[in-house]
């Protein structure tokens, strides 16, 4: 890494500080990659290059002398579809997948042929279950789980044509989405036809492409990671309010460090029953820890901080710079966003990568399996393993660089609507006072393009600012809580009329809603407001914004959030600027088809005005004062 | 200051394009692809891939010859050497697109297009001006950069020739690279 | 050590330049009948068709000279005399030199033609003649031109674009029949003859200029034809001013005659630019190739030989590229079918790449003419020069000539046969 200043690329001190030990250390990072990858492919960026059939690799020339078809014939426009297609296809099917697993989960319950899992929230598993129309009466918590994974598992199918989520969403956009004829019908299916149509020589016309890109964005946004947010719930137990830390000073230096990444609680609920167990804290302390510490990344770490308030080491970029710190011992991993770099990076020090999922093998890591059945009993492993690498930990080598920041967690929509007094009727009143304007969903990732957290932390401070409400998910959640946004005495940062709720609430202005998956929860939230109003979703004084995103999870999201009614700021370029045809449509087009478009703006001043005149002029709409 | 110059290592060449998409951009008025592509008048590539025998790409530009026949056969001056030490540049404010340049280079590097830096006339010839204002503010020619194989490399020519010197002496002794 | 330069366009000033870039001290002394303005030649057929103004003909401003250390007399040379070293001038001056440059450039050729008007024929060389034109031509007016030449040629465009109509008149059966084949030749006639305003009359010349009755002047054809017009403009060709130095005892045929050094046979005396009879590389013996590129190179060789920098001239050759109703048309090297009888040619018409005819003598290629294909022509030249063997053009780039790569490409076609000259 160059030596220059650190603070160019991220706003934290413990990146900063992290990266001058990498550099110490001779660790590459993701920032040295993106480097020597740089400048990256014209082409690309812009979405012109087509990998899909033998007969190409194909590009089109932007600047007009080169092809302007592949060998197909595909045009610019048929090109970045397609790209783009695939992208949302990727996204929906990871977040579904995971969704999946929880139904998968949910019927070994159901069948009693797990021990390991269990119902906690048994009387969301019976609201769910009767919200989709099980008939669950009298019946046995193992047979209403049985019949609600039976019911789910549909959802991924062909047969039924329907999500079973549908009829929360409000009626005025069930209804647009039944004319333009993109009603999610089964997960599955929406994700296997977006690769067929993306096949050479079937569809080649981009709106039509794009349109089902939206459908199947709400394949996930409604149903893959509804059904995974709703079943973790269930599972897990619902998220309520409660206090925990964030940042690398979550790590103990006296203590056997594992962490959590990935995804899905599955995994990593399992790993806090076994360092909770005391024959390993035992073990622990007799390998000279004073005990066991466990600390989350990215979406995993979401989930046990919403549920279980443990603490959370880092987001996207900083799961590199936790290793660095020399005092991990074990990062354990389901799927998704995982580098596969971490591997490199831990074998630089005395660090192990643990991977669990027979989809998710990383060259170098080593593969415990886990399964409903071993669950258990194979965490303990892990953290057996883990005792073991703390016997090698070089302390010489260990930097633990700052002290952990406070934040506050749990905000399910439950959680959120109890807050309240038990209906969402105070916020309504709150909007339509104006002492919060609108509510604006900050989510996504981090993306070393960008510098590491500004973009996230500036537009939040932006948004409570001009007094809108912010809920963040996924990596947004460290970038604020780090910064100190996550908890109530933030309200001094908002404006008059939001700090005046938070205080009164006792709640931060900035709500930590979940993980990736949970962006549903925003989702659903949004539904009930609309109903509430009698309005459709569009007519919410409410945006989206993904500042610093860098997964096709992400760009899946933003689009079921369009779709949906909601407008979505996007702080990377998206590459499907080599289209004009795409580009419009994203940007305005879909502003006349779903009621809702795209902007792309990275400096956080500007998003959060063209967010403001998003707020200003639904609620001029509404009749309230802007 | 020993001068610097663009060395195509032709055997690298893996036919991406990506020096002439980044020549473009280098080369526009907002120098960002994502705008350069909406500018009014796009700007050209200065350095072209040729498609050789079983379709082996060829990366071409100006060589800057000294002395030039393009320069020789312009007759309004437009082709100078008082713009950047080393280098011919075609200043389109004086260029008349007449063409004789483009005939008396050898390379087939002089291409005619409308520019921006003379909106009015219908074309101008358009080749590389060795990226002299970015050289001149301490970068490398945006081809150069743009080449991760590479092919395209900014060196003194006669460490290049050093290279091959060397290269030679390894055949010489039956040792091949 | 004192250089002087006679003429200062384009052999003289490029001459000029390098003198001073290789001797930073020496005293270079340029003589020209107008040193100022410095500007293109050339450029006056732009200016007539209106797609430059007057003033985008300068080249440089007027501290041009002074700024090369060159002392621009602002004179004529009258008489030369090699034996003493002496130049006498029209000022009453005379000046010895070190090393001598002649590159006082070639006139009009005079058209044979009679009549009491025959004064009234303009011809087009330079910025007098173009003022002189300039003044006649009115839109809606008539004009004459005489020679189907590249001056022929770019008169009767320029008249056109003024809003003239154009009778062009030549004594060929088909325009440009010096400079290209005869398929370009016949192509450029038929465009012009489908050009509204435009009147081609081939295998015609003029005998007399009489005073016209509807308009000023009136042209009585060998054809026994009469036209009556407003302007009269020819363009046959030029003729080296060698006058002047008849007596000097330098040797002299069509223009002056020069080694390879560009040395006349006095041995401090050079010659360079349309005045200079200088090796030609393709018929090789001497020619006057009376065109910019060549002025230029000329001037630069023999100023590195005058300042002692041994430089060989590898002989000249003719080229030239014109637009022609839209297409850009060049041709380079020996085209003229007068001269090409005997040869072998390999004629080009690619998909969307216009037309390209390649000359080959004894399996050299020699000359080459195309349509809509100048960065072609411009490696061919280079060919030419480097005498490329017909077998060793690979026939994948005749195929393909839109997308081949160079002949010049390192390890390519000419590395096989390059002319060791």
């Amino acid at each position: 890494m160059a030596k220059h200043d650190l603070s160019a690329y991220s706003i934290c001190e413990d990146a900063q500080a992290m990266l001058a030990k990498a550099n110490k250390d001779g660790v590459e990072t993701v920032w040295d990659r993106l480097k020597a990858q740089e400048p990256q492919c014209g082409f690309c960026e812009l979405g012109l290059s087509c990998r899909n059939c033998v007969m190409g690799p194909c590009r089109i020339d932007p600047f007009g002398d080169g092809p302007q078809r592949g060998v197909c014939g595909a045009d610019a426009d048929v090109i970045v579809a397609r790209n783009f297609g695939r992208m949302v296809a990727a996204g929906a099917a990871a977040h579904s997948d995971h969704g999946r697993d929880l139904v998968e989960t949910l019927l070994a319950i159901g069948e009693g042929s797990t021990t390991d899992y269990a119902i906690r929230d048994e009387a969301k598993l019976r609201r769910i279950a009767e919200e989709v129309g099980l008939d669950v009466a009298g019946k046995e918590t193992k047979a209403v789980a049985l019949a609600l994974a039976e019911q789910f598992y549909e959802d991924f199918g062909s047969r039924r044509g329907s999500v079973s989520f549908i009829d929360r969403v409000p009626a005025k956009r069930r209804a647009l989405w039944e004319t333009l004829g993109i009603t999610p019908r089964g997960i599955d299916r929406e994700v296997v036809e977006m690769m067929h149509r993306t096949h050479m020589g079937v569809d080649n016309d981009a709106v039509n492409i794009c349109l089902h890109a939206a459908r199947l964005s709400l394949a996930d946004g409604w149903a893959g990671s509804m059904i995974a947010t709703e079943l973790s719930d269930v599972i897990f137990g619902t998220p309520t309010p409660r206090p925990s830390k964030v940042n690398l000073g979550v790590l103990k230096e006296d203590q056997v460090n594992i962490l959590v990444h990935g995804h899905s609680p599955i995994v990593s609920e399992m790993i806090l029953a076994a360092v909770r167990d005391p024959a390993l804290v035992a073990k622990a302390k007799a390998a000279g820890a004073s005990g066991i510490n466990l600390a989350g990344l990215c979406c995993t770490g979401n989930e046990l901080l919403m549920r279980q308030g443990i603490p959370m080491a880092g987001n996207h970029l900083m799961t590199e710079l936790a290793l660095v710190t020399g005092a991990v011992e074990v990062i354990v991993v389901d799927y998704q966003c995982i580098m596969p770099s971490l591997v490199t990076v831990a074998g630089c020090y005395h660090s192990r990568i643990v991977t669990t999922s027979p989809k998710a093998k990383f060259t170098g890591a080593t593969h415990i399996a886990f399964d409903t059945q071993n669950a258990k009993q194979k965490a303990v492993e892990v953290v057996e393993l883990a005792i073991e690498r703390f016997k090698e930990r070089d302390p010489a080598r260990v930097d633990i660089p700052v002290e952990p920041v406070d934040i506050m967690s749990g905000f399910s929509n439950e959680a959120v609507l109890t807050a309240l007094g038990g209906t969402a009727a105070p916020l309504i009143e709150a909007i339509k006072a104006g002492s919060i304007r609108g509510a604006v969903g900050i989510v996504g990732c981090n993306n070393p393009k960008v510098k590491h957290d500004y973009q996230n932390v500036n537009l939040i401070r932006e948004c409570i600012k001009r007094d809108l409400l912010v809920l963040v998910t996924g990596c947004v959640t460290v970038s604020a809580g780090k910064q100190g946004l996550l908890v109530p005495e933030a309200a001094e940062l908002a404006g008059p009329g939001l700090a005046s709720v938070c205080k009164a609430l006792g709640i931060p202005p900035v709500l930590h809603v979940g993980s990736c998956v949970d962006n549903s929860r925003i989702m659903q939230l949004c539904a009930m407001l609309a109903t509430a109003l009698g309005v459709d979703i569009s007519d919410l004084p409410v945006a989206a914004a993904a500042p610093e995103w860098y997964s096709e999870k992400a760009a899946t999201i933003g689009l079921y959030a369009v779709a949906s009614g909601i407008f979505t700021v996007l702080g990377v370029n998206p590459p499907i600027l080599g289209s004009k045809a795409v580009t419009d449509l994203a940007v305005s087009g879909l502003e006349g088809v779903v009621g809702a478009s795209f902007a792309v703006e990275g400096d956080p001043v500007k998003a959060a005005d063209l967010i403001d005149a998003r707020i200003r002029t639904k609620r001029q709409a509404l009749g309230l004062k802007p | 200051m020993i001068q610097k110059t663009v060395i195509v290592r032709l055997e690298r060449c893996v036919g991406c394009m990506q020096c002439m998409i980044r020549c473009a951009e280098a080369h526009s008025q907002s120098k960002t692809l994502a705008e350069a592509i909406r500018e009014p008048i796009l700007a050209k590539p200065r350095i072209h891939l040729g498609v050789g025998p079983e379709g082996r790409p060829f990366p071409n530009k100006c060589r800057h010859c000294e002395p030039a026949p393009c320069q020789d056969a312009c007759m309004p001056w437009a082709i100078r050497d008082d713009i950047a030490p080393g280098l011919k540049v075609v200043d389109p404010t004086r260029c008349i697109g007449c063409g004789m340049c483009a005939m008396a280079c050898p390379y087939y590097v002089i291409r005619f297009y409308r520019d921006a830096g003379a909106p009015e006339r219908p074309s101008v010839a358009i080749k590389c001006d060795g990226c002299h204002e970015r050289v001149a503010a301490g970068g490398i020619p945006a081809c150069v950069t743009a080449c991760k194989t590479g092919a395209l490399a900014f060196e003194e020519v006669n460490l290049y020739l050093k290279e091959g010197t060397n290269r030679l002496a390894q055949a010489a002794y039956g040792v091949h690279s | 050590m004192r250089y002087v330069v006679v003429g200062l366009h384009a052999a003289g000033r490029s001459a000029c330049t390098w003198l001073r870039k290789v001797d930073k001290t020496a005293e270079i002394i340029g003589i020209d009948p107008s040193p100022q303005p410095v500007y293109s030649r050339p450029l006056i057929s732009y200016v007539l068709s209106g797609e430059l103004a007057a003033r985008d003909m300068l080249v440089a401003g007027d501290g041009f000279w002074k700024e090369q250390g060159v002392t621009a007399l602002e004179d004529r040379a009258l008489a030369l005399d090699p034996g003493r070293g002496r130049l006498d001038l029209a000022s009453g001056r005379s000046l010895t030199y070190d090393r001598l440059l002649l590159a006082c450039g070639a006139r009009p050729r005079p058209v044979s033609l009679t009549g009491p008007m025959a004064g009234q024929v303009c011809f087009f060389r330079g910025r007098r003649d173009l003022e002189r034109i300039l003044g006649r031509v009115r839109p809606g007016g008539s004009a004459a031109v005489l020679g189907g030449g590249l001056v022929g040629f770019k008169l009767t465009m320029g008249f056109l674009k003024r809003g003239l109509s154009v009778t062009l008149i030549v004594t060929s059966p088909r325009p440009l029949s010096l400079n290209v084949d005869s398929h370009v030749g016949n192509w450029v006639g038929e465009r012009l003859k489908n050009t509204p305003g435009v009147t081609l009359l081939t295998s015609t010349s003029v005998r007399s200029v009489e005073a016209g009755t509807g308009a000023p002047l009136r042209l009585d054809l060998d054809s026994g034809q009469s036209l009556e017009v407003d302007i009269v403009a020819a363009g046959k060709g030029v003729v080296p001013e060698t006058g002047w130095l008849a007596d000097s005892g330098l040797e002299c045929d069509y223009g002056i005659v020069a080694d390879a050094a560009l040395r006349t046979t006095d041995e401090r005396v050079y010659v360079a630019g349309d005045l200079a009879q200088a090796p030609d590389l393709i018929h090789g013996d001497t020619r006057v190739n009376a065109i910019w590129p060549v002025a230029v190179e000329q001037g630069r060789v023999a100023a590195l030989n005058m300042a002692g920098i041994k430089t060989a001239y590898a002989g000249s050759m003719a080229m030239n590229a014109i637009p022609v109703f839209g297409s850009k048309m060049i041709s380079v090297g020996v085209v003229n079918p007068a001269l090409t009888r005997g040869c072998d040619e390999v004629t080009v018409e690619g998909r969307g790449a216009g037309y390209l005819k390649l000359v080959f003598r004894d399996q050299r290629l020699i000359g080459a003419v195309g349509l809509d294909a100048p960065p072609r022509l411009g490696e061919l030249a280079f060919a030419i020069r480097r005498g490329l063997c017909r077998r060793d053009i690979p026939s994948w780039w005749l195929d393909n000539p839109k997308q081949a790569a160079p002949l010049a490409a390192p390890g390519g076609c000419l590395a096989r046969n390059a002319r060791l000259a």
